[in-house]
């Protein structure tokens, strides 16, 4: 079982709940409590308020998503970088395989 | 709803590259739990990404980084969870892309994520900040929203 706690911090937190949560996860039984509060009522919660859900994993989630999730625990390949050392790793990148392509064509 | 676009740097450590952002890789799971649909990268990126694979690939001669390469981008264009968008099949998108570059942006790739993002009306999340000053300039593109990813998790994740 994982356990995912979501905050409900402003009105496009609860978006994000009415829109995915709710539509997705509508068989789990805290659900049932959430719809039977009613969205309007939900809305005026507190802001420290929050709601858990109890999610079973492996019946919720698409194969697809466990599997990126799984890569993401996978160890890095990389010592970290910053976003600015990211973005000149790509343009390096780029400029070598379209360097290298335009090498080819006139080979 | 908004609806988000996500440059290349957060989909690189889906393939084994660490991006120095505070909690990336934690945040990038609760938004795969949160299962959301509102979430796009442009094609461009997916190429990005194989080419810093391939970067890193040859200097290290380690074939990992082609396989988690190839794995990442197999699994988000099936996850259901991130829309691809072809940039250069939306025309929209190329007209923008041709403006950024007639005004000096030089990076073809940048113009066409920049305006497939603004055609599909998509929040762009990027840390790019040279690009988010350039855009800021422009008369025509006041009203298009680049984020950071710390001002997304504003948004929607904290």
């Amino acid at each position: 079982m994982v356990v995912t706690q979501v905050s409900l911090i402003n009105g496009k937190k609860m978006d994000k709940i009415k829109d995915s949560l709710i539509t997705e996860y509508v068989n789990t039984a805290p659900i049932y409590q959430i719809q039977s509060t009613g969205m309007e009522n939900l809305q005026t919660m507190d802001l420290n308020d929050s709601i858990t859900f109890h999610q079973d994993i492996d019946t919720q989630i698409s194969d697809n998503v466990k599997k990126l999730l799984d890569l993401l625990h996978e160890p890095p390949l990389t010592k970290p970088m910053k976003p600015k050392k990211i973005k000149k790793l790509i343009a390096e990148a780029q400029k070598e395989q379209i360097g290298k392509s335009l090498d080819e064509s006139h080979d | 709803m908004t609806k988000w676009l996500f440059d290349t740097t957060y989909l690189l450590p889906f393939q084994g590259h660490e991006v120095k952002i505070r909690n990336l890789k934690k945040d990038l799971e609760n938004l795969l739990l949160l299962q959301t649909e509102d979430i796009a990268v442009s094609s461009c990126s997916i190429i990005e990404c194989k080419w810093t694979a391939i970067k890193e690939f040859k200097k290290s001669n380690d074939k990992e980084y082609l396989d988690r390469s190839t794995r990442a981008i197999n699994y988000l264009f099936n996850s259901n969870i991130f829309t691809i968008l072809n940039s250069w099949e939306i025309n929209q998108a190329n007209i923008y892309a041709d403006e950024l570059r007639s005004k000096g942006m030089t990076d073809l790739f940048d113009c066409w994520i920049l305006g497939t993002a603004r055609v599909e009306d998509r929040i762009l999340i990027s840390e790019d900040k040279e690009a988010r000053e350039f855009i800021e300039d422009l008369k025509d593109w006041k009203s298009f929203i680049i984020l950071n990813w710390k001002e997304f998790k504003r948004n929607i994740l904290d």
